[in-house]
C-alpha cells in the first residue's frame, strides 16, 4: 500500500488486490473488544460511577458508529477504485482517522486478547503459542497499515520506524 | 482626627482558581505505537509535532504524561477522546 496523492487531507493509496484482501479481512474482526470496562480513573471512586457508564455507552456509540462506516465505505467497496490490476483507495480527513480507531482497536484488543504481554518480542518468538498465532498476525498487521495512514497524514511516505509507546 | 490607615488583606480566590481540577494522564503501554500516540496528541489537542512528540517519549520513558489539567468536565472530555483512540487515558485529582 503506497501513497500515490496527498491533497489536503484527502489521501489516495495505491494497493494491489492482495493488499486489499488483506485488508478487508483484517476489517471483518471489526469490534475485538467488546466488553472493555469503562474506566475514567485509575482510583475507584463511586461519584464516577455514572461518569463511567456514560463513557461506556460513548464507547459503545462509537463501535456502532464505526461498524455503520466500515461497512459503508470499505466492506461495500466505496472507498475502493480499481486501477488496472490493482486498486485506489481514496480516503479523506474524516475516513482516514475513522479508519486508523478501527485498525488501533484491532491492534489493541488482539494485544487485550493475547493477555496484555509487555514483551512483544517474547510473543514473537518460537516459543509462543500456536492458538496466539492469528492475534499476533493481526495486531502486526494492523500496526502496519496504521503506519501507513500516520506517516502518509504527516506527509510523509515512508514509515521510518515501528516503535512501540 | 487621625485617619486609621486601611488594612489591605490578601485577595481572595475566588472557587476555580481553589479548584485544582483534574490531571489528565496518559499512560504508557507496550502496543500503541509512538508515531500512532503522536499524531493523536496532534488531533486531540491541537499540538504541533514537536510538542505531541515531547508528550508522546515522555509517556515512554517515564511511563505516564500530564496532558493537560482542567476542570471536570472538559478532563472527562479528553479522557472519552483519547481512549476512543484507545489510549490509556484516566483523569486523576492531583496529589
Amino acid at each position: 500500500m503506497k501513497l500515490l496523492e496527498r491533497e489536503g487531507e484527502r489521501l489516495v493509496f495505491r494497493m494491489s488486490a492482495r493488499e486489499k484482501l488483506l485488508l478487508e479481512r483484517l476489517l471483518s474482526f471489526y469490534p475485538l473488544q467488546s466488553e472493555v470496562p469503562a474506566q475514567l480513573s485509575k482510583k475507584r471512586d463511586a461519584r464516577l460511577d455514572e461518569a463511567n457508564q456514560m463513557l461506556a455507552e460513548a464507547q459503545q456509540e462509537q463501535r456502532s458508529e464505526l461498524s455503520g462506516w466500515l461497512s459503508r465505505r470499505l466492506c461495500e467497496g466505496a472507498a475502493f477504485e480499481q486501477a488496472g490490476a490493482g486498486w485506489r483507495l481514496v480516503l479523506d480527513g474524516a475516513d482516514t482517522e475513522r479508519l486508523l480507531q478501527v485498525l488501533n482497536e484491532l491492534r489493541v484488543g488482539s494485544w487485550l486478547k493475547l493477555g496484555r504481554p509487555e514483551n512483544l518480542d517474547a510473543v514473537e518468538s518460537e516459543n509462543a503459542s500456536v492458538a496466539m498465532a492469528p492475534l499476533h498476525g493481526l495486531m502486526m498487521l494492523t500496526g502496519q497499515f496504521e503506519m501507513v495512514l500516520v506517516h502518509a497524514m504527516m506527509g510523509e511516505s515512508e514509515p521510518p520506524s515501528t516503535g512501540k509507546s | 482626627m487621625v485617619v486609621p490607615k486601611p488594612t489591605i488583606g490578601e485577595k481572595t480566590k475566588d472557587e476555580a482558581a481553589l479548584d485544582p481540577g483534574f490531571l489528565v494522564i496518559v499512560w504508557n503501554d507496550p502496543v500503541n505505537l509512538m508515531d500512532y500516540v503522536t499524531h493523536v496528541f496532534m488531533k486531540v489537542f491541537g499540538w504541533n509535532k514537536q510538542k505531541a512528540e515531547t508528550h508522546m517519549l515522555e509517556v515512554h520513558q517515564q511511563g505516564k504524561s500530564v496532558v493537560a489539567r482542567e476542570g471536570f468536565e472538559k478532563a472527562e472530555y479528553f479522557v472519552h477522546r483519547l481512549q476512543s483512540y484507545h489510549l490509556q487515558a484516566t483523569m486523576e485529582k492531583p496529589a
